[in-house]
């Protein structure tokens, strides 16, 4: 099984076409592994369930929603977070909510981004193709992400 | 007194001298004293018997019996008798003699017997007399009809008149009209032997009174005649002022003690009541004559009276005051009372116990009434408290969903309906598909900037305020980059007094201006020379900060609706809004202790206030 360089943690089928498209514009929806809740986030991360046979190694941007069925963002950052095996992983947490209850929660439990997806769709696309690009093509992952650049 | 100063060598010398002068003068006038030869010896023995009494009258008569014999009874110059005529005239001559001898002696005595009489006499009346003069007692002596016959210094000095002014008046002269009568009956009906006493007014010479207790006693003969009578009088004003000071001090106490509303009482040491006040005889209607001399097992045997009785032991062992709180059973049931014991002591040391009692029953009730009402309140906020939170809770998450779940389709309409037009830019729209397309496309947009809106007008409800000192010309510059974008290529003129710090959130205050000075810019888009002013006044408390533009303005009469939420006075597309910007303006000051207001007119702008508490030199909670 392949480990792609951007893992999308989105239970919206709707959100998920729409980042998937924006992300078409930069050429990164095929390094998009989508996953549709926090269990299934979990599992792909930690090589476990229907992902243990996937390749080594760790993506090398999560984006997560907050919320999600099973187990929500927040609970998902925090396992990251505080394991010393994912501690080192950015997350961009990108989600509906301008709530500045979850921001702060997001920023203390070691988010390396929040990001509000905007309704204005434009804005959205420029959003998650700045996004994709920063952290796909221009940050320096930690060591054991996936081997870096690509050519396009 | 004689027969000290007389020796008996002068009394027996007296006599043997007279004798001697007698012989020697016989001798000479022997010729003219032939027959009364003993003459002068008779005189001798009287002289002897006066001045030394009767044995040397018979020293005298013995001398001179020998010597007459001697000398003049013959035989001459011999002790012999010479014939019984001799003899006779000698026996006549011894007789004589011892008789005037005897008699003389016995008048001496008589004569010194009155003599030292009188001189006790004397005496006695001399010590009387002082003892009268000095009593402390005024005298005064009345004769049969009342007079006075005698007064003493004492009396003078009491009544201001000299004896003489007070001798021969009646004593009623100087007696008070209204005791006059009682001294009257005194004086006319007296028992022999008995002395009577009264208490009388007296008048000074100037005018003062004066108090006495006057005793009065009739003097009376050894034959039980009455000669006078005697009137002792003693001072007592000073008493009598003492007692009537003392009286009017207890009538003034009896009656502040009567309107107190505390019981009050005083026992002596083994629990008797000496005093109690109106209130605790009313309270267990005894008449205080009851009460003087018992104890209250005996006054009350019903009463829970140990408890009384050992706190009085306490306070009279310990001497310390006690306050405690005792039981009294009345018809009504138990009553509360607060009561204060303290020892007192008497003049002459006796122990005494003091007490004041408060009835607190129905404070006690109120108390604990109290103490319920808190209770219940206290439960009841706590009530309160949770179902707010509860409230609060639910409006938390209600907010949650709104900004999640309603942003979230909104988004995808959005998305889609761009998508769309995407698609459809190859083959052409016709105009009105279009139209309606971008239709859809604003109007999602809007909705999104609604949810938005709403949701920072109610988290600005519920933040907490965060104050700092703020910079508010800084602030006012920070905006203006804000929504520079807004103004676009329009020439906007800005006109920004100076204006003062102030304390507040910074956040929430920025909001403030970025909603006032956005809407300027807003209501000036028609305008060829927009003008925007904003500058600041200052009165005793607070700082009014004002945005003034030459923009399309309001109807006053709608000025009202202006702060409230969902609230629109421009139906025209091209000022586009929510209704919640103003609404959110007026909630944050009045959270932050200002008011809002706005000035304006149709097509000649508007004006909108808005107040702050003035920062304070020194301590800045006022929150």
């Amino acid at each position: 099984m392949e480990l792609k360089r951007i893992l999308l943690v989105e239970d919206s089928a709707n959100d998920i076409e729409l980042i998937l498209t924006a992300l078409s514009q930069n050429n990164l929806a095929n390094e998009v592994v989508v996953v549709r809740d926090g269990a299934e986030a979990l599992d792909y991360l930690y090589r476990q369930g229907v992902y243990r046979l996937r390749m080594e190694g760790h993506p090398v941007v999560v984006l997560l929603d907050l919320k999600l069925p099973k187990i929500d963002g927040t609970e998902v950052l925090a396992h990251l977070k505080s394991d010393t095996q994912m501690k080192l992983l950015p997350v961009v947490v990108l989600t509906s909510s301008r709530e500045e209850p979850d921001l702060v929660k997001c920023y203390e439990l070691g988010a390396n981004a929040y990001v509000v997806k905007p309704v204005d769709f434009r804005e959205f696309v420029e959003a998650i193709k700045g996004l994709g690009l920063f952290w796909a093509v221009v940050n320096q992952p930690p060591p054991g992400s996936i081997s870096s650049v690509r050519s396009k | 007194m004689v027969d000290v100063k007389r020796t008996d060598f002068q009394r027996y010398g007296v006599a043997v001298v007279s004798v001697a002068v007698a012989l020697v003068l016989t001798l000479l006038l022997r010729p003219l004293l032939a027959q009364s030869i003993f003459a002068f010896f008779i005189a001798a023995v009287t002289i002897s018997a006066w001045y030394g009494g009767m044995k040397p009258g018979l020293v005298a008569t013995v001398l001179s019996t020998l010597l007459a014999g001697y000398f003049f009874i013959a035989p001459f110059y011999s002790l012999g008798l010479s014939s019984a005529v001799s003899l006779l005239r000698l026996a006549i001559f011894w007789a004589v003699t011892f008789l005037i001898s005897s008699l003389t002696s016995k008048l001496r005595t008589a004569k010194h017997q009155a003599e030292s009489a009188l001189a006790l006499l004397q005496l006695s009346e001399d010590r009387y007399r002082r003892l009268i003069d000095t009593a402390n007692e005024g005298i005064w002596t009345l004769d049969v009809d009342g007079r006075i016959d005698y007064a003493n210094q004492r009396i003078s000095q009491m009544l201001g008149y000299s004896i003489p002014e007070m001798l021969g008046r009646s004593s009623l002269d100087f007696v008070d009209q209204a005791f006059r009568p009682l001294l009257q009956a005194s004086l006319e009906q007296w028992q022999q032997g008995h002395a009577k006493q009264h208490d009388l007014q007296l008048h000074r010479f100037d005018g003062a009174v004066l108090w006495a207790i006057a005793s009065i006693s009739p003097i009376v003969s050894s034959t039980g005649k009455r000669l006078g009578t005697l009137i002792m009088i003693m001072d007592v004003t000073k008493r009598k002022q003492a007692e009537e000071s003392l009286k009017e001090s207890q009538a003034l106490f009896e009656s502040f003690m009567s309107y107190s509303p505390v019981t009050a009482f005083i026992k002596d040491e083994i629990g008797r009541y000496l005093y109690v006040n109106r209130q605790i005889e009313t309270l267990f209607q005894r008449d205080m004559a009851d009460w003087i001399g018992k104890t209250d097992a005996e006054l009350f045997p019903t009463q829970p009276t140990q408890q009384w009785h050992d706190n009085d032991v306490r306070v009279l062992t310990t001497g310390k005051m006690l306050e405690t709180v005792e039981t009294v059973l009345l018809d009504d049931g138990e009553h509360s009372y607060i009561s204060l014991k303290f020892p007192l002591k008497t003049q002459s040391g006796q122990k005494l116990l003091g007490g004041i009692s408060i009835d607190i029953t129905e404070r006690q009730q109120f108390e604990a009434k109290i103490r319920q009402f808190n209770q219940t309140l206290e439960s009841r906020v706590k009530e309160r408290t949770a179902q707010l939170e509860a409230a609060n809770q639910e409006l938390e998450s209600f907010s949650y969903s709104v900004s999640h779940d309603l942003r979230a389709p909104l988004r995808h309409i959005s998305g889609f309906v761009e998508l769309l037009q995407k698609q459809l830019r190859s083959a052409p729209l016709d105009e009105a598909s279009d139209r309606y397309l971008k239709i859809i496309a604003a109007t999602t947009k809007h909705a999104g900037t609604l949810i938005d809106d709403l949701l920072a007008f109610s988290r600005m409800g519920r933040a907490e305020i965060r104050h700092t000192v703020i910079d508010m010309d800084q602030l006012v510059k920070e905006v203006q980059q804000d929504i520079k974008q807004d103004i676009n290529d329009r020439s906007v003129c800005w006109q920004v007094e100076p204006l003062p710090q102030i304390q507040g959130d910074p956040s929430m205050l920025r909001l403030v201006l970025h909603n006032l000075l956005e809407n300027a810019v807003k209501y000036t888009r028609q305008c060829d020379r927009a003008k925007i002013m904003i500058g600041s006044t200052v009165n005793e408390q607070d700082v009014i900060f004002f945005v003034q533009d030459n923009g399309v303005g309001f109807d006053e009469q709608y000025t009202h609706k202006l702060f409230g939420i969902f609230q629109r006075l421009h139906s025209d597309p091209q000022f586009e809004g929510t209704g919640i910007g103003l609404a959110n303006v007026r909630r944050i000051i009045h959270r932050h202790g200002g008011q809002t207001w706005a000035k304006g007119e149709v097509g000649k702008g508007a004006t909108f206030y808005f107040s702050l508490p003035k920062l304070q030199n020194k301590g800045k909670e006022w929150n």
